[in-house]
């Protein structure tokens, strides 16, 4: 998580020389990842605080004014609307060159010299809106931002004004250090990477008040009563009572340091208890004291839908899963996350009750997750919080109060907690920060490196004890982050670059990944185009394949109706493709090897498959074979032995459709798509598609064949061109001529032709047929006898016409 | 019949230097030269000369056919030389028509980054391998030392499946591509090297993140490992994949698996690591990065004191976008599967 803070609140608490951005490389470099440098002087550049001297009426607009400002060795005339304009009023006036934000409008733009109804402009006065400061210093619609409470002299540019120059970290905060989401937990890591000492001025301060607090009397001047009934869950529990409460506005320093965290202010009261949670990374609480019932407050499980109005307005009906601090009577907050209206603190709160607590990290999570609520409290607590911070906060708000709103302790710091853990210690050896490091680092500087982070080191040698500060005791558990610790602040950048020099067995990737490769290339070199669609979809592209959804997994957390089932097979991707491109590609060759889901079988949820799609102008069955030609090239490169059967799956066309067998495994499928789904995807023309189990590819493929001599004597060519009836398939065709004789090695269809030449029902079929004898060379009559053979057979069989 | 000669061998090399086509060369040659031409015509009489006479005679008949034999094939090869020059100019083709165009296919940029990928690891011994994308969330969680309901999983934003939950929890899609360091763990004796390179799924979507999207994750295993290790295997893949003159750093992160951990940046190709707008401060963002937590490796069943290890995961669109050049501002173009877009690659 990110947290945005102000640098000048850093640098009240370390004593560093380092420039910001050395800070913040240093800060990256060793795990506080600065991702962004807000410089105000920057952005509010030729923006200066200026005084208004004299106003004139425009004489060309009656709600336009004349006013001579004055910026220190100069005044410049400007134009404004503003309808809050005096004399002597302090203005922030942008003069050419600034860049703002005409009316709070979204874009920047570069203010220039310009004349106005006629009247020339040289800068302008602006309103809050128009410099970014709207959430800040809110001003009315029409009106100009006063300055009038700054004490500077005319000619102060802004930033310096108004914020001391100073500059807006982001950092990003990683999920096991909620002890730096505070400026007390940045001021330590950059103390650390800096080697400079940190100021502790103000916790000594907090300090005093708080034994101060510990030690009042026990008798409170106000009744007020803790008792909690969970303390496995509310581990500890800080409370206390302040009265004479002036609840009002606060400085401008204090919305400024919450404001870089993106708070808004509420009151001083209520923002009082953000900065501390900014300051110390402790969420707090407030209660108005008198709307407590019964003047008691109790940690417990709320009621069975006990309903709660939260400060964000919304009601919610609560369980016993949630944990609140209640009232006498009812829920005032829900432990953890978020406080409720009724005893929130307002404008005519007088007493109230500080609250600091630490809650079981899983449990508050968990109320989150129910509630779906998210609040900066939570996004603390769930982490995990030290437990000593609880006190330090009351105090801290106590002291703050009493600065800022006249408070008046009115009783002692009340403490629930349960057995003090006594702080960790490690046994830690430096040789094993040298191992895992991969350089010896001196022991003098690990154990420096450990002592600036607050870590207490005492031993020698390779024994160590290391005693663990108290808020790093939940993510510092054993020697390894130790180790972690020395190593990012040593600096990686110091460690050398060691190509690994371990064992190495060098095993080739499994068959079928290997195999995958080399069919994406095949399929490239045969001129496909590779798609990738995602393997969620949606409800609309599988249903027209009517797919039993019983074996389809489904997502039960889904982003959108589009990503909502896991898709069971590549072809419906496939045809969306082929429809998404119908208009720019006539014709087209896609494929993809990709994974297909099922409900659990065989112990997986997944298939690895092949699929292809082609589609192409005009098609009257082309395609269908262009696709086998394809598979037949990709079988033929694998040393395939594969047949063709008759298939019936309901999304192909029933009658252009088959199997592909491999040593009796289906290795898969492939036909022209049926009409019906054709129409459901708005396809059109016809596609063809093939699905091959990639598994089955992989078992069967024989990417090394037997080697087998090329023929001693020459083979004989002949051609054989027949007419014979459509219902006579080619295979029937090639099963009666292998038959015939033995020396008939190989044939090739090359020309099939259908047309009046050759008679409704029929088809002319040519075919290259190929001789050889391993033996001898082979006389043209032996082959002329066979080919007579071959004729006969054909005419008796099926009765062709054998033509010549 | 010297004169004869004499005459003969005049008017023949006249005649053939007059031949204008191949045909006519071909009659000349058998009228002079040939089996009953006009040479043997000549000398028939050379037999009944006496012998002296019939030496000089034959000497001289030699000469003129040698002769003859010169002219026609100085006359073949000036007119096979006129023949090409005509058919040359005649058949002169058009250079700036384009070619006929072969087959050409194209593979997805994401399968290009992947091949890319495995051959770089590959070189210094690291095997390709995968693992299933819908799994238990043991093997992208639990196992990789997330107990249930630890903050750390919510930065992956992951799907769950409504399928019934095993002996090794939910059945969940792999947010990350590390779920498959836990399976090799289980499965494969150290010492080892492996990439997993796997589709992963996130419930995100933006310019940078897609729900789709694939990861490539190295494990090394051994008796020793150190950062030492993992940064050279690091830098050796940045200059491998993006060019010998990127630098790397290593910037301290936290993941529950790894201890240290890290997040690999790149040097800036863009300004040269001045910092830039495409950049921070001069450094990309690539990936996370670490030492294998000890924990991961003893929930695996190894013991931890013998085994040291480390791993890396990275997006590999991310990866492959940051290559200069591509100018891919979008991931999700990625997986448009618009053909006039993949058909540039």
């Amino acid at each position: 998580m990110n947290l945005t803070f102000s640098y000048n609140w850093l640098k009240e608490h370390v004593d560093y020389r380092s420039k910001p951005a050395e800070l913040a490389r240093l800060l990256s470099l060793s795990g506080v990842g600065v991702e962004h440098i807000r410089d105000f002087s920057k952005e509010w550049n030729k923006i200066v605080v200026g005084e208004v001297k004299s106003l004139a009426k425009h004489p060309g607009a009656d709600k336009l004014t004349l006013a001579q400002v004055s910026i220190g060795k100069e005044e410049v005339k400007v134009v404004c609307g503003g309808i809050n304009l005096r004399v002597g009023m302090l203005v922030a006036l942008a003069l050419p060159g600034a860049r703002v934000k005409w009316h709070g409008g979204r874009e920047e733009v570069e203010l220039v010299e310009t004349a106005i109804r006629g009247e020339k402009s040289f800068g302008m006065i602006c309103a809050s809106d128009e410099i970014g400061l709207e959430e800040l210093l809110p001003s009315p619609a029409r009106e100009i931002l006063d300055l009038g409470w700054l004490k500077v002299k005319p000619g102060t540019p802004l930033a310096q004004a108004l914020t001391n120059n100073d500059l807006w970290f982001e950092v990003e905060i990683t999920t096991n250090r909620p002890d730096n989401l505070a400026i007390l937990g940045m001021a330590r890591e950059a103390a650390a990477v800096t080697k400079a000492n940190t100021i502790n001025k103000t916790q000594e301060q907090t300090g005093k008040i708080l034994r101060s607090l510990l030690h009042l009397d026990k008798k409170t001047i106000l009744p007020f009563e803790v008792k909690v009934h969970e303390p496995e869950l509310c581990l500890r529990s800080s409370f206390c009572v302040l009265d004479n409460v002036k609840v009002g506005h606060s400085p401008m320093w204090l919305k400024w340091r919450l404001a870089a965290a993106g708070i808004r202010s509420i009151n001083n009261i209520v923002d009082i208890t953000n900065y501390v949670m900014l300051e110390y990374g402790q969420p707090m609480h407030v209660y108005d004291y008198d709307t407590l019932k019964g003047k008691r407050l109790e940690v417990r499980l709320a009621r069975h839908g006990e309903k709660f109005l939260a400060l964000d307005g919304k009601t919610y009906e609560l369980s016993p899963n949630i944990l609140v601090i209640a009232d006498a009577e009812k829920a005032g907050c829900i432990a953890g996350i978020m406080g409720g209206e009724s005893t929130g603190v307002k404008e005519k709160t007088t007493r109230l009750v500080f609250e600091a607590a630490n809650w079981h990290p899983g449990f508050v999570r968990q109320e989150s997750r129910l509630l779906n609520l998210r609040s900066d409290s939570l996004d603390r607590f769930e982490k995990g919080l030290a437990m000593e911070t609880t006190i330090l906060a009351v105090a801290r708000a106590v002291e703050l109060a009493q600065e800022l709103a006249g408070a008046q302790i009115c009783g002692p710091l009340i403490d629930i907690k349960g057995k003090s853990a006594k702080p960790k210690e490690i046994v830690f050896d430096p040789e094993l920060a040298n191992q895992i490091i991969g350089i010896k680092v001196a022991t003098k500087e690990q154990v420096g490196v450990l002592e600036r982070l607050g870590f207490r080191v005492q031993g020698s040698g390779r024994k160590f004890k290391v005693t663990v500060p108290y808020w790093r005791a939940r993510d510092v558990q054993f020697d390894y982050d130790l180790v972690e610790e020395v190593a990012r602040v040593y600096g990686y950048t110091n460690v050398p670059s060691v190509i690994p020099v371990g064992g190495l067995k060098g095993h080739p990737p499994s068959i079928e990944l290997q195999l995958e490769r080399l069919s994406k290339q095949f399929f490239k070199g045969l001129g496909l185009t590779e798609v990738y669609p995602y393997s969620l979809t949606s409800e609309k592209v599988l249903q027209p394949f009517n797919f039993d959804f019983a074996n389809v997994l489904k997502v039960s957390n889904p982003l959108s109706e589009d990503y909502l089932y896991l898709r069971p097979s590549l072809l419906p991707s496939l045809v969306q493709i082929t429809a998404d491109n119908q208009e720019e590609f006539s014709s087209g060759q896609i494929f993809e090897i990709a994974k297909q889901y099922h409900s659990f079988k065989n112990n997986s949820f997944e298939d690895k498959k092949l699929g292809l799609a082609i589609w192409e102008e005009g098609d009257s069955g082309q395609s269908f074979y262009r696709l086998k030609g394809v598979l037949e090239a990709l079988f033929k490169e694998y040393h395939l032995e594969v047949s063709f059967e008759s298939n019936q799956d309901l999304y192909f066309h029933p009658g252009r459709q088959g199997k592909i067998l491999v040593n009796n495994e289906v290795l898969g499928t492939f036909g022209e798509l049926h009409q019906s789904i054709q129409q459901a995807f708005g396809l059109n023309r016809r596609v063809v598609l093939a699905d091959l189990s990639f598994a089955i590819l992989t078992r069967q493929a024989k990417l090394l064949p037997h080697y087998t001599p090329p023929p001693v004597f020459p083979s004989v060519k002949r051609d054989l061109a027949i007419i014979v009836s459509e219902k006579i398939s080619y295979a029937d065709i090639t099963q009666a001529i292998s038959a015939v004789d033995p020396l008939l090695k190989s044939w090739e269809l090359f020309d099939v032709y259908r047309g009046e030449k050759v008679g409704v029902g029929k088809k002319s079929l040519a075919l290259h047929l190929v001789f050889n004898n391993s033996q001898r060379t082979l006389t043209a009559e032996e082959v002329e006898q066979i080919m007579g053979r071959i004729s006969a057979t054909l005419k008796q069989k099926f009765n062709v016409v054998v033509r010549s | 019949m010297k004169q004869a000669l004499e005459a003969l061998k005049n008017e023949a090399v006249k005649a053939i230097q007059e031949c204008q086509s191949m045909a006519e060369l071909e009659r000349a040659e058998i009228l002079y030269l040939g089996r009953k031409g006009k040479l043997v015509e000549a000398i028939k009489d050379l037999p009944n000369l006496p012998v002296p006479e019939k030496k000089i005679t034959g000497q001289m008949a030699n000469e003129v056919k040698q002769i003859i034999t010169t002219a026609v094939a100085t006359r073949k090869r000036d007119l096979l030389s006129k023949e090409f020059a005509l058919a040359s100019e005649a058949e002169a083709l058009d250079i700036t028509q384009p070619g006929l165009k072969p087959a050409a296919g194209h593979l997805h940029l994401t399968t290009q980054a992947i091949f890319e990928i495995e051959d770089i690891f590959a070189r210094i011994g690291f095997t390709h391998v995968q693992y299933p994308e819908v799994d238990y969330d043991w093997y992208p969680f639990e196992g990789l030392n997330m107990p249930k309901d630890h903050p750390a999983r919510d930065e992956w934003e992951t799907f769950f499946v409504d399928a019934p939950a095993g002996k090794k929890g939910r059945v969940v899609l792999t947010p990350h591509g590390t779920s498959g360091d836990v399976h090799e763990l289980e499965d494969l004796k150290p010492p080892f090297r492996t990439i997993n390179i796997t589709k992963c799924y996130r419930r995100q979507s933006d310019i940078s993140h897609a729900v789709v999207f694939h990861q490539f994750d190295g494990l090394y295993v051994d008796t020793k490992a150190s950062i030492a290790e993992l940064k050279g295997t690091m830098e050796y893949f940045v200059r491998q994949f993006f060019g010998p003159d990127r630098q790397i750093r290593l910037r301290p992160f936290h993941f529950r698996f790894t201890e240290p951990s890290f997040e690999v940046d790149i040097s800036c190709g863009m300004c040269g690591a001045k910092g830039c707008r495409l950049c921070k401060g001069g450094w990309l963002e690539l990936g996370g990065s670490g030492m294998l937590h000890p924990n991961v490796l003893k929930l695996s069943g190894l013991d931890p004191k013998k085994y040291k290890g480390f791993a890396f995961g990275w997006g590999v669109e991310r990866t492959m976008m940051m290559k200069a050049g591509i100018k891919i501002d979008d991931i999700r173009t990625l997986y448009k599967n618009d053909l006039r877009f993949l058909q540039q690659f």
